[in-house]
């Protein structure tokens, strides 16, 4: 299944950029927080480029650059020494987190890209929410459709917890009877301990119970007579967890 | 063999120290070939006023050790000489070009478009830059051998001493009838000349110091810089 294009233009203006830099002997760094698309978007752009990873030896670094003329260095702000690695007449592509030093960037790269984190780009959100969902339907086996509310996504570990959010979402909808039954066992396992837990857990189950119900049938009436109980008990119920 | 027959013109003429004859009233007689050149960095009214100032007092001549700059050009003397009411004559001594320890390795330069290298980093900059950009570029210009990667990153900081200028203008042409020289060889000058209506000068020093290594001249204004690219090919 092909990655979605950004749909934000600072990211099309980067692709833009590197695309422009190809078939240029130029060092290019793009820097962002962890998981916003850096590595698949450089990598996309050059897909055959050797990659070695800031993290390894100066030696080993530098016996691989004099021995390519095009690099891709992956988590650059790792590498110990960035000042004595010699960018002559290659093409580098650095890939580097925010902890990178200023100083270093401006000393070594012609080219600097600052890649928006996901809640700075929200355009895209919807965007690999729908890729995510299809992703997950296709991973978990999952034939029905699913429709996410953007309430319930989670960016604050921008790609990495938007997939995690909307597998976790797709699984919540899909889970059958036994499913929920054993994801309630594993709860109720790590949770209960407290005194008056029965009551404080049956929560659990009651809330869900009367929110769906009455999202789906509309009228407390007809919601009594689907749980085949009193009209007052359901009202009681009801204000008991504020649901209108 | 006679004298006479020498055409001093000529020899003034091809001469490589400007040479200007000006009326008395400020008007420009004749102006050598390498005056010309100055001509395009001053007006023949500040170069008359020189004149006037550092006259001899009666006719004659005179030469002032002084230390004059027109942008890039640099002079250490002028002299200035007179023998009628009618003319006056002003020639500009250039100060002999320190020659530079460093020597580009030509065979390590790239072929290179330097309108692509100019994209590029227009592209980046404007991700940065909220400003009105306008370029003027010949799209013809021929390759050139560069350090790409240096020329990137020089332009890089000189386009972000711009940032807070509301408009910026870029020209990219090859200066007619101008030549430099590098390492004993002739070039043509490809000029790039950045302006806007504010200009930061945090990296000024850095700017210098990168194009010394390239053997870029970069003449620095306050709202202005010109670099004069050897057109190695």
């Amino acid at each position: 299944m092909p990655i979605p294009m950004s749909r934000n233009s600072e990211v099309k203006n980067i692709i833009r950029g590197l695309n422009l830099t190809r078939t240029l002997f130029v060092s290019s760094i793009i820097i962002g927080e962890p998981y916003t698309g850096k590595r698949t978007l450089v990598r996309s752009i050059f897909p055959n480029t050797p990659v070695v990873d800031g993290s390894s030896s100066m030696e080993y670094l530098e016996r691989v650059l004099s021995e390519n003329s095009e690099l891709i260095i992956e988590s650059f702000e790792k590498v110990k020494e960035p000042l004595a690695l010699n960018f002559d007449n290659k093409r580098v592509i650095a890939i580097s987190d925010t902890s990178i030093r200023e100083r270093d960037i401006d000393e070594l790269f012609a080219f600097i890209y600052r890649i928006p984190s996901l809640r700075d780009r929200v355009e895209d959100i919807s965007v690999f929410k729908d890729y995510y969902i299809k992703k997950a339907c296709e991973d978990l086996m999952i034939d029905s459709k699913i429709e996410i509310d953007e309430t319930y996504l989670d960016i604050s570990a921008n790609l990495k917890s938007l997939k995690a959010s909307v597998y976790k979402e797709a699984l919540c909808q899909t889970s059958d009877k036994e499913r929920l039954k054993r994801a309630l066992y594993y709860y109720f396992m790590r949770n209960l301990d407290e005194p008056n837990g029965y009551k404080e857990h049956l929560e659990l189950f009651e809330r869900a119970l009367l929110e769906a119900g009455l999202q789906k049938f509309g009228s407390q009436l007809k919601l009594s007579n689907i749980l085949g109980i009193n009209r007052n008990t359901l009202r009681k119920k009801l204000n008991e967890y504020s649901i209108n | 063999m006679s004298t006479q027959s020498i055409d001093y013109q000529f020899i003034l003429e091809s001469d490589s120290t400007p040479l200007i004859i000006f009326d008395n009233r400020g008007r420009i007689l004749y102006p050598n070939n390498a005056a010309e050149i100055v001509l395009g960095y001053v007006t023949s009214k500040e170069l008359f006023d020189l004149a006037m100032l550092h006259a001899p007092t009666d006719f004659g001549s005179k030469t002032t050790l002084m230390d004059l700059h027109y942008k890039q050009l640099s002079f250490y003397a002028i002299n200035v000489s007179y023998n009628s009411e009618d003319w006056i004559a002003l020639r500009l001594y250039y100060r002999p070009a320190i020659q530079d320890k460093k020597r580009l390795n030509i065979k390590k330069l790239i072929d290179s478009d330097i309108n692509t290298l100019l994209e590029a980093t227009l592209t980046m900059y404007k991700m940065s830059y909220q400003g009105k950009l306008m370029l003027f570029t010949d799209k013809d210009i021929p390759t050139l051998k560069i350090d790409q990667n240096s020329f990137s990153k020089l332009l890089r900081k000189v386009l972000n001493l711009f940032k807070s200028s509301n408009k910026i203008e870029i020209s990219l042409k090859v200066a007619i009838g101008e030549y430099v020289v590098v390492d004993e060889h002739r070039y043509k000058i490809l000029r790039l000349e950045i302006s806007g209506d504010y200009r930061g000068v945090s990296q000024d020093k850095h700017i210098i110091q990168l194009c010394e290594e390239m053997q870029i001249t970069a003449t620095i204004d306050s709202k202005k810089i010109v670099l004069d690219i050897p057109f190695i090919q």
